[in-house]
């Protein structure tokens, strides 16, 4: 078995070989890399024997040898403004293909002490930081340790103690020609004491068969507020696995996202909460097309007494597709009075669409107050007939049933430009989606 | 006066249970006609099936509206052309405010009758102004539809609704039921804003009580899926003194 799983990955070992004189570096991280890709062969792709990896779809991954692109970033800048966010004036990093692109980026209207760097930059220079900056991944999955082997661009933002950012970073990730490429991206966002920002990140593209491989690490401080907002709209032939890793005090971390994008789309939040008071948010919105498969898992760690943690996730599945959610909580011996709450709801529009969700409680302390609710459903008959009986044509009551239970997530993003962009996406997703059910299907007469 | 309504016939089932047996009833433009009669006779059922709800099942008899076939459309072409359905149960719809839903479903029927859409500015003009009288206010309106309402407010909510779409003909669903005294006025003093000579109005009701404040031209009994008897605002009188079993 396991020569099978690793001969179905010889791809990788290929592509990590050819490209380890290109990845930046010097000896210490060549190290860590050379042991992250050993182990990542050894563990070979996820299957789905492992619980944790039975609704996610990586096939392509093993048919496909990724590489990672090499050719200079390119592209239309009127590919990248769509991909944006529209009338967001903020500073914006601009990756094609997983390359970070200087020219396409506009970064002139940061405040200098926060500028943030390419991550290659930074691991080219060197010096006895990087180890600090890289998180300690040496016991994380395959992914882990396939990331930590190849990653080569990222962002790498460090909010000094106190500065409160105002105006959002926006972080646009475009695939533009670019079959058989792959991304290996590690972005780095770390909040001094009272330190407060937002992110706002967008993913894009053509239908290149892609491979984005992302790890967002986070560490906030006491005080910290960190937001981070995920719009993944990358191409179909795309395979996207993302995790965000959230280290935090007494800190507030706030995630919002929505996607859409994909084949094969697999998002993991992993928090840990370390200090007494701290609080991490979720709101994940899937929308799934005949053909995907969403997949989200997340994963929150209460080690210590009085903190929360609130999740709330909605997804859409239109034509054959599949969207799960797991979410995990587990509530050590020492964390008393935690309050975490978890809601997964799961829309379907087909009665081809498969929606699985797993909340997973792992409680070890008595004094606490945990909830969990899912559920799955079809439109309610009687709202799409009120809404027909006062003029809305069934494509148009379906329409603003679902922006309805979409909109109830990201109404609660500040930004305006950011918040409409999201109820955007998902007025574009079912525009797409109401015309593919409005299509006669196979069989009909 | 010309005919707006034709209703011969009328054979409706549900999941196979015929509840219309052979309704028959004629409204011309600027009547009110009331219909009642006890629980279960049908009342709700003719209503949906006039609006154009899918698992109501004509398996007989037919309905001319404005001369034309009402049954071969859809329940929102039929509002498109001026039918208008107050519900008995107004459904809550979280997510969707009461301005976002009467303005998509306002352009919705412009937009089928080849008119332009209403703008944000001459939308809001006329909500308010209809919502005012009615007794509704603004943050009301920006509320979710019919989300923590009162019965008497979801109520008055398919009033506002039904004076910003401007129908030709409502069919209101025991609209009067749930109402305190004031709100009964409120809705009827609506309701008679709505007559008029190009206009017709279809009550359904269990009661007198709204006929007192909206007069109808001719009432009818509806009985175990028929009219069995039809005759002047007398009628409601006489029901509500002796109850339907003296009449059916």
């Amino acid at each position: 078995m396991m020569m099978d799983q690793s001969s179905d990955i010889s791809g990788f070992q290929k592509a990590y070989d050819t490209t380890r004189p290109a990845l930046p570096g010097g000896g210490w991280l060549q190290e860590l890399r050379h042991i992250a890709m050993t182990r990542f062969m050894s563990l070979g792709l996820p299957g789905r024997k492992l619980e944790s990896w039975r609704y996610a779809d990586l096939k392509a991954l093993r048919k496909t040898p990724f590489q990672p692109v090499t050719k200079a970033p390119e592209a239309d800048i009127a590919a990248i403004e769509k991909a944006a966010i529209a009338g967001l004036d903020a500073p914006r990093l601009v990756f094609v293909n997983g390359r970070f692109s200087r020219p396409l980026s506009r970064l002139h209207t940061l405040p200098a002490d926060l500028a943030p760097k390419s991550l290659r930059d930074v691991l080219m220079l060197g010096g006895g930081s990087i180890r600090d900056l890289v998180m300690d991944l040496r016991d994380g999955d395959a992914f882990d340790q396939l990331n930590t082997a190849m990653m080569s661009e990222g962002v790498v933002i460090e909010v000094p103690e106190g500065m409160q950012v105002k105006t959002p970073i926006e972080i646009v990730y475009l695939v533009t020609d670019a079959d058989n490429g792959a991304a290996h991206l590690r972005n780095v966002i770390r909040l001094g004491q009272g330190a407060s920002l937002t992110v706002v990140e967008s993913f894009a593209g053509d239908d290149s068969r892609f491979f984005t491989n992302q790890i967002t690490q986070t560490t906030l401080a006491d005080g910290a507020d960190l937001t981070l907002l995920r719009r993944q709209h990358e191409g179909s032939g795309t395979v996207h696995v993302s995790r965000t890793y959230a280290t935090l005090g007494k800190a507030r971390f706030q995630m919002a996202s929505i996607a859409s994008g994909s084949t094969s789309t697999r998002h993991e939040l992993r928090a840990d909460v370390t200090t007494e008071g701290g609080h991490v948010g979720y709101e994940g919105i899937q929308l799934a097309r005949a053909g995907q498969v969403l997949d989200t898992l997340t994963f929150m760690d209460h080690a210590v007494p009085s903190c929360t943690s609130t999740q709330t996730y909605r997804a859409v599945l239109a034509g054959q597709s599949k969207a799960a959610f797991q979410g995990k909580v587990l509530v050590r011996r020492d964390a008393q009075h935690t309050d975490a709450r978890q809601k997964a709801d799961s829309l379907l529009l087909d009665r081809a669409a498969e929606a699985s969700t797993k909340p997973e409680l792992e409680i070890y302390a008595d004094d606490v107050q945990c909830a969990h609710g899912a559920t799955v459903g079809e439109l309610d008959a009687d709202q799409v007939f009120y809404l027909m009986a006062r003029g809305l044509a069934p494509n148009e009551a379906r329409a603003l049933l679902v922006e309805a239970f979409v909109a109830e997530l990201c109404g609660n993003i500040a930004n305006e430009p950011v918040r409409d962009a999201f109820l955007a996406d998902a007025r574009n997703w079912l525009t797409s989606a109401n015309a593919a059910m409005d299509a006669p299907k196979e069989g009909d007469q | 006066m010309s005919t707006l309504l034709d209703i011969k016939n009328l054979h409706v089932a549900i999941k196979g249970e015929e509840i219309l047996k052979g309704l028959d009833l004629t409204i011309a433009s600027g009547e009110v006609h009331a219909i009642m009669g006890p629980n279960g006779a049908g009342k709700s059922t003719l209503a949906s099936t006039l609006a154009g709800r899918e698992d109501y099942e004509v398996t007989e008899g037919s309905v001319l509206y404005q001369g034309a076939d009402l049954l071969e459309l859809a329940a929102h072409e039929r509002a498109a052309k001026g039918v208008f359905l107050g519900f008995q149960y107004p459904t809550e719809i979280p997510g969707v405010s009461n301005l976002n839903f009467l303005r998509s479903a306002l352009n919705a029927q412009r937009h089928q009758r080849g008119e332009p859409p209403l703008d944000g500015g001459a939308f809001m003009k006329l909500a308010r102004e209809k919502a005012g009288q009615l007794g509704m206010s603004i943050d009301m309106l920006k509320r979710f539809v019919n989300v923590g309402f009162s019965g008497g407010e979801k109520k008055r909510n398919e009033m506002v609704q039904m004076t910003v779409l401007d129908p030709t003909i409502a069919i209101l669903d025991e609209t009067d039921s749930g109402l305190d005294i004031d709100a009964l006025k409120v809705v009827a003093d609506g309701i008679n804003t709505m007559r008029g000579a190009d206009k017709a109005i279809l009550l359904i009701t269990h009661y007198q009580r709204l006929l007192d404040y909206v007069k109808p031209d001719h009432v009818h009994v509806l009985a175990d899926g028929r009219i069995v008897r039809s005759g002047g605002p007398e009628l409601a009188l006489e029901l509500e003194e002796k109850g339907y079993q003296s009449v059916a």
